[in-house]
């Protein structure tokens, strides 16, 4: 528990170690992003004339945007596959040598990144709802941004764990980046981070409800509007857990098989 | 100029061969691009089951704009991404000195050196569903409006690497392992999106000072317009002006080179 703290800690000062990039990369990603969705929901509620959208009016649709913005990054963590980094170039060899657990070290730099970025989410929605006000039809609580952020954390130990899962491909093979970015764009567009999955077709959407993306996604961005209870909280969370045990077993038997591949580049 | 034909002709041979020894990565490029066109289409296809028009586009116009951006960005891929993504490393590692002392143009030889030929498939792919969304539009495309877009579409590929060369370019002053490479990538996302869904200042700002609305939307919009000439020498202006501001930033970024390895 004491290395993890530390790894934990080494990665926080890691990320502030360059501060203003740190900063102006995250609010001009999500500058970005919400103002494409604010450009594109306006045009089609504008010309459409409706006030609705598949259960969404533009102010929700704005907040729905504003949480799978910030919702995501928490789920997602820092994308940076440093596992097959390390497989690439040598560097897992001295993680082999310490008397520590590979895959915790690397979790633990992931959950820092989470961490992050709930305290980002926090302050984000504090000048976001101060700039633009809080919509009429949303009702702000602790509770939900409890139930929300909560399964958002959870998912992202799943989310972790799959990630990992591609990068341990770098075992066998010479880049798995494609790969990588193969599953971020199915997983995001599944998750609903893209599009509320309210607004799919019913067989996609129930197509993707097999998979474990909606409850990593959109399950937990409902939960921050409100539109869930702590039953469904419950739920969400036992499917997230059913859904990750098996996949860490996965994780385990392909980490030991890859372990009998790995060449040690610069031993 | 035949010579420097002559040399992209042996970085062609170069790549190909590279790509044949590195076959998963081809697959695997391959299908990440192929996921990569089927989730841009089923957005715009989900969007349209709630409305008819977007910013007064139908679906079929939508899906020739999107095709556009996808032959954008394979042709990127293919010819200009892997350039751009090392100039970092070669600036922070001083490998540009080998670049330098050649007879040629040092930009030429860093923007064009590595063709992906593992992202050759995908560029044909991408074409492919250019060709089919332009055959499902049902109101006839004249010969000249065909031919401009196509050039166009070529020349925002182009206006998509010069963007994100000045954004790698401040490399040679801030030594960090990027640029703003990062930055770019979040912005390059306007591309994605029809210029005419953004209003006022915006839509300004996408079509002059970050062009990504040049890139696919415009040529789009040639494509539909009946006197599509304005338009186009616009694109083409915006283009060149972008090429002399790269070639002389290169410039100022090739004097403050401190050739880390010498």
């Amino acid at each position: 528990m004491k290395w993890f703290s530390a790894m934990y800690s080494a990665e926080l000062k890691r990320m502030f170690t360059y501060r203003v990039d740190f900063w102006v990369q995250f609010f001009f990603g999500i500058a970005v992003e919400l103002a494409i969705a604010y450009f594109l929901w306006d045009a089609l509620f504008t010309i459409d004339g409706s006030h609705e959208i598949s259960g969404y009016t533009m102010p929700m649709m704005m907040l729905y945007t504003v949480f799978a913005a910030f919702g995501g990054r928490i789920v997602r963590g820092n994308e940076r596959m440093i596992v097959a980094s390390d497989i690439y170039d040598g560097g897992l060899t001295k993680y082999l040598l310490y008397p520590i657990n590979y895959i915790i070290v690397i979790f633990s730099q992931a959950l820092a990144f989470s961490t992050v970025t709930v305290f980002q989410m926090a302050l984000g929605l504090f000048l976001l709802f101060a700039i633009f006000g809080i919509p009429q039809e949303y009702q702000f609580t602790f509770e939900n941004m409890l139930m929300g952020t909560s399964a958002c954390l959870v998912a992202s130990v799943f989310y972790f764990v799959t990630y990992v899962i591609i990068d341990y491909a770098a075992f066998w093979v010479d880049t798995v980046w494609g790969l990588s970015v193969m599953y971020r764009f199915i997983a995001q567009f599944l998750s609903g981070f893209f599009i509320p999955l309210e607004m799919f077709p019913d067989s996609l959407r129930k197509i993707a409800y097999f998979t474990p993306f909606p409850y990593i996604g959109a399950e937990p961005i409902k939960m921050f509007l409100g539109r869930s209870s702590w039953q469904q909280w419950a739920h969400v969370n036992v499917v997230i857990v059913l859904w990750t045990i098996p996949v860490a077993i996965i994780l385990q038997i392909v980490w030991h098989r890859g372990l009998k591949n790995y060449t040690g580049v610069g031993i | 100029m035949i010579r420097y034909l002559r040399l992209y002709c042996y970085f062609l041979r170069f790549s190909f061969s590279k790509a044949l020894e590195f076959r998963v990565d081809f697959y695997f490029r391959f299908l990440m691009d192929v996921i990569y066109y089927v989730v841009n289409l089923a957005f715009f296809k989900i969007i349209f089951l709630h409305s008819k028009y977007l910013a007064g586009w139908s679906e079929e116009q939508v899906t020739i704009f999107v095709g556009a951006f996808i032959v954008v960005d394979a042709v990127y891929m293919t010819v200009f991404a892997n350039n751009s993504w090392s100039i970092s490393a070669l600036v922070n590692k001083g490998d540009l000195d080998y670049y330098l002392i050649r007879p040629i143009s040092t930009f030429f030889f860093v923007s064009l050196r590595d063709f992906a030929a593992n992202s050759f498939l995908n560029l044909l792919m991408a074409g492919g569903i250019l060709v089919w969304a332009m055959t499902r539009y049902h109101e006839p495309l004249g010969v000249t409006q065909i031919l401009l877009f196509l050039l166009l579409v070529l020349n925002g590929a182009f206006l998509y690497f010069l963007v994100a060369f000045l954004f790698i370019v401040p490399v040679f002053w801030t030594q960090s392992s990027r640029g703003l490479q990062p930055l770019f990538w979040t912005a390059a996302r306007f591309m994605e999106r029809p210029h005419r869904i953004f209003t006022r200042y915006v839509r300004v700002i996408l079509l002059t000072v970050l062009p990504f609305s040049l890139m696919a939307s415009m040529p789009a919009t040639v494509l539909f317009e009946s006197n599509p000439w304005p338009l186009t020498l616009g694109t083409l202006a915006v283009t060149a002006a972008f090429f002399g501001c790269v070639l002389l930033v290169w410039r100022q970024g090739l004097r403050n080179y401190s050739s880390a390895s010498s």
